[in-house]
């Protein structure tokens, strides 16, 4: 690994934001929290990022229409987006969104670093 | 008899009853008729009578001239009297022949019997010269042979022919007084002409001329007014008035006194003797005429009655046919009327009624028809719900009248009955605290209650069929429509709920139950149902559902915080030591009071749901004491102070202690606090200010600069579960229930929360309680 690959997070709960930058900060990825959905755009114009996890509840405009926005966008329609979510329906809204992959809270570690993994290796 | 009798047709009846006094009326008709012919023909015989009387008047007539002539000639031998002899002889013969062409058998030998065979012989003596006095002697005997032939038959008391009788009695006399009066006359002019034997004949004539005396008297008794009228005037005015006065004369004094110039005396007592002749003449005419109109009228009469007869025949032949049609007519319409009455038609029409029996049966028949309507139209208003119309029985007979006003008084009884059964079903319905509706067996709906028709804010009638059903939500048709359709196919009862306009035209949930409905009978006749408007429980339904999703929502984040956390932990302290290194004490640090912090949070969201759950229950209980509020209120700031950037500064503007909860009011405080930050993301500043509003109060106001609240949900947000809508606030998390629980520790302290606020520029939140508590 010559060169860390680059995660965006967003969470409007800043603990949980916290959290899954610490886990993937010690599995060796570079990675970015953002609690409002505004400041993405900003985000990926001065960074690569190669997996965005969002929340699908965000303050401001909300993770689905994020997510349909981002997949819309050919700058940014390359970018594996993994939704997590603790709403009991979440899963169907998120993969309807165009979302590529989806968790929901309370989510296992393992669970999710593997997942990740194989979103970032396949998308290189 | 009787059997075969009343089987005859009417007409053949008729005609039965009418041949008795018809046989009797021909009987009789003939009878007259037969009458009156017999009369004809003893008429016809009277004339003929009269007739040959006729003829042996003009014959005796005949042979009194002749003598006359004869016995002048034998006298005198003169050629004036031979001339007047020649000319009366052919005379005579043609009346003798007239009698003997009558070939009546009565008068066969008369020539014999009036010596008229020797007619011819004492002709030629005359001729031949001999004396006057055979002449006189042959045809006086002749005469008075031929008067005795000359009957006058009785005719008793005819009295169209008693007036005939008299006359034709009265002519015979003066005929028989003719005969006389000439001997008297020829023995004078025997006398006047030779002057000799005055004595003599004075003594033979006085026998001759007592006949004629009576004669006279027997004219002056039987004769006719009118005749003795006419008798009186020849005998006072014409020479019969000479003559008569000089033979008397001469019989009184029984002496030739004077004596007359012969022929003087001839012609005088000739013209006398003539006036005589043509009275009887007269007589005989007047008779010879009245009989025929007698006879002419009896034949009229008799030929009068035949027309008579055959014209009443024809007549009452007429009238029985006419009548006979007439009634048999008459029959036919009420027999028509009967079969109409029969059939139960009513109205029927009789008009020309007569007065006899028919004419009774007719009225009878109409009667019928009238009662027959009369009940009809009774029985119609009866069926009609008209129990009010007039209508009596017409008497204990009527059973029919009887058993309508029986009807009538049942049907009022019933009707009334189920009036008031309805009307108690209509009370019931419309006093009752729901929705009630009816179908009949065809879906359709027949019914609504007061409370439906209150709810829609529509008319009874909009509502009946499927009117009802523009009240109902689109959305929510065709699920209650299959619901309903399958219920009804199996009459089942079924629930559903559905969203039904309401008279603001505001949606309102409303929850229906149906069930078939059957008459006594078992008949299924529709379905019944209920509905409740049961929105405010479905929204409440709605806003628990939302609450529980958000619930787990945010007990899910602190837990996810915690297992990442915990997993990272375990993760490192597994890890090879060089990898272990690479989690500094510092990254330990902030994931341990991390795990605090969210346990901490955990901890309050389940004391939270466990409040919620206590003051649904009613077991909220309150530990009361009296504290300081300002001490409170100081220590719940610095406690919360310490968890959030923003900087909270308190201002003390009273100091009061009040009696209750420290830890419930605390709490109130706590969640208050917690909403100015929570709410407040991009301000910094919140103020809490203690007052007294009055002077037995104490109030604690919370002001922030944050997102504010609209005025629509100020007063919703002390409701459990309610949060307010949008999506920029979904985010925010918590159970939304803070508020609540505030609101209902203060209430409990008979106390009061209340929010001011400005959509955008910040929101106050302020609590009163009583100083000193209770």
């Amino acid at each position: 690994m010559n060169k860390k690959q680059n995660i965006l997070v967003l969470d409007d709960d800043p603990d949980i934001g916290t959290m899954i930058k610490m886990m993937l900060e010690y599995k060796g990825y570079s990675v970015t929290v953002s609690d409002r959905a505004e400041k993405v755009g900003e985000i990926l114009h001065d960074n690569r990022v190669d997996l965005i996890i969002m929340d699908m509840l965000l303050s401001g405009t909300n993770g689905t229409d994020l997510c349909v926005e981002l997949k819309q966008n050919k700058s940014t329609s390359h970018i594996p987006i993994m939704m997590i979510s603790a709403h009991p329906n979440a899963r169907e809204i998120c993969l309807d969104a165009g979302a590529d992959e989806f968790i929901s809270k309370p989510f296992d570690m393992q669970d999710i670093l593997s997942r990740i993994g194989k979103l970032v290796n396949a998308n290189n | 008899m009787d059997n075969f009798f009343t089987r005859l047709s009417l007409p053949a009846k008729l005609l039965l009853l009418i041949l008795v006094p018809i046989a009797l009326i021909i009987y009789l008709s003939v009878g007259i008729y037969i009458e009156k012919s017999k009369k004809v023909e003893l008429l016809k015989g009277y004339i003929d009578r009269i007739n040959v009387s006729g003829d042996f008047s003009d014959l005796i007539n005949a042979l009194q001239i002749e003598r006359r002539h004869s016995f002048a000639y034998g006298l005198k031998k003169d050629i004036d009297s031979r001339a007047q002899l020649e000319a009366q002889r052919p005379v005579t013969d043609q009346a003798v022949k007239r009698i003997e062409q009558r070939k009546d058998s009565t008068l066969k030998n008369f020539l014999d019997y009036t010596f008229l065979k020797d007619l011819k012989n004492i002709r030629k003596k005359i001729d031949s010269g001999a004396s006057q006095d055979v002449a006189m002697q042959y045809y006086t005997t002749t005469i008075f042979r031929l008067n005795t032939l000359n009957t006058i038959v009785p005719v008793g008391n005819n009295r169209y022919l008693k007036p005939v009788f008299n006359d034709l009695t009265a002519q015979k006399i003066l005929s028989e007084m003719a005969t006389y009066l000439g001997i008297i006359r020829a023995n004078f002019y025997n006398v006047f002409f030779t002057k000799q034997n005055m004595a003599g004949t004075l003594y033979g004539l006085a026998g001759v001329n007592d006949i004629f005396k009576s004669y006279e008297e027997e004219f002056l008794a039987k004769a006719s007014p009118p005749t003795l009228e006419e008798y009186e005037r020849i005998r006072n005015t014409t020479s019969l008035k000479p003559t008569l006065d000089y033979i008397s004369r001469v019989f009184q004094k029984f002496s030739f006194d004077s004596l007359y110039d012969a022929e003087e005396w001839w012609k005088t007592s000739g013209e006398g003797t003539d006036q005589l002749k043509g009275l009887q003449q007269d007589l005989m005419r007047h008779v010879k005429a009245t009989m025929n109109e007698v006879y002419n009228a009896e034949v009229a009469s008799r030929d009068m009655t035949l027309i008579l007869l055959v014209g009443a025949l024809v007549f009452v032949f007429a009238i029985m046919a006419y009548t006979t049609h007439v009634i048999s007519k008459m029959l036919r319409r009420l027999n028509d009327a009967a079969d109409k009455i029969a059939e139960g038609a009513v109205g029927v029409e009789l008009k020309n009624v007569s007065t006899d029996v028919i004419g009774r049966l007719a009225k009878s028949i109409l009667k019928i028809d009238s009662n027959n309507k009369q009940l009809t139209e009774a029985a119609d208003a009866i069926g009609k719900g008209n129990f009010d119309i007039p209508f009596q029985a017409r008497g204990n007979d009527d059973v029919l009248g009887i058993a309508i006003l029986k009807m009538k008084d049942n049907l009022r009884r019933f009707t009334l009955e189920i009036e008031k059964s309805k009307e108690q079903f209509r009370q019931v319905a419309d006093n009752a605290p729901a929705m009630i509706w009816m179908t009949d067996e065809n879906k359709l709906c027949n019914f609504v209650n007061k409370e439906w028709l209150k709810f829609t804010g529509r008319k009874r009638e909009d509502e009946m069929g499927y009117g009802w059903i523009e009240g109902m939500h689109p959305e929510d048709y065709s699920h209650c429509a299959e619901i309903f359709d399958d219920a009804f196919a199996e009459r089942k009862v079924y629930s559903l709920e559905y969203r039904f306009k309401r008279e603001d035209e505001a949606y309102r949930w409303l929850s229906e139950t149906g069930a078939p409905r059957y008459s006594t009978e078992g008949k299924f006749e529709g379905y019944i149902g209920t509905c409740i408007d049961i929105h405010e429980m479905k929204v409440h339904e709605q806003r628990k559902d939302e609450f529980i999703k958000m619930a787990s929502h945010e007990l899910k984040t602190p837990v996810t915080s915690i297992k990442g956390h915990v997993q990272l932990l375990l993760t490192v302290y597994g890890d090879h030591l060089q990898n272990r290194q690479q989690f500094p004490p510092e990254a330990m640090e902030i994931s341990l009071s991390t795990i605090d912090k969210q346990i901490v949070k955990l901890n309050r969201l389940m004391s939270e749901l466990l409040d919620l759950s206590r003051i649904d229950t009613g077991k909220l209980e309150l530990s009361m004491q009296n504290f300081n509020l300002n001490h409170l209120v100081a220590e719940t700031v610095e406690d919360v102070q310490q968890t959030t950037k923003h900087h909270i500064q308190i201002q003390n503007n009273a100091d009061c202690r009040v009696f209750g909860d420290k830890d419930r009011i605390a709490q109130a405080m706590l969640n208050i606090l917690t909403n100015a930050i929570k709410y407040s993301p991009r301000m910094n500043s919140i103020e809490v200010t203690i007052f007294q509003p009055a002077e037995n109060v104490v109030s604690v106001s919370v002001t922030d600069y944050g997102i504010g609240i609209e005025k629509k949900d100020q007063e919703k947000i002390f409701e459990r579960f309610y949060r307010v809508e949008g999506k920029s606030e979904q985010t925010y998390p918590g159970f939304g229930i803070g508020l609540f629980i505030a609101s209902e520790i203060i209430q409990r302290h008979n106390g009061a929360i209340k929010v001011e606020s400005k959509k955008g520029e910040g929101s106050t939140f302020t609590l009163t309680l009583p100083v000193n508590g209770f």
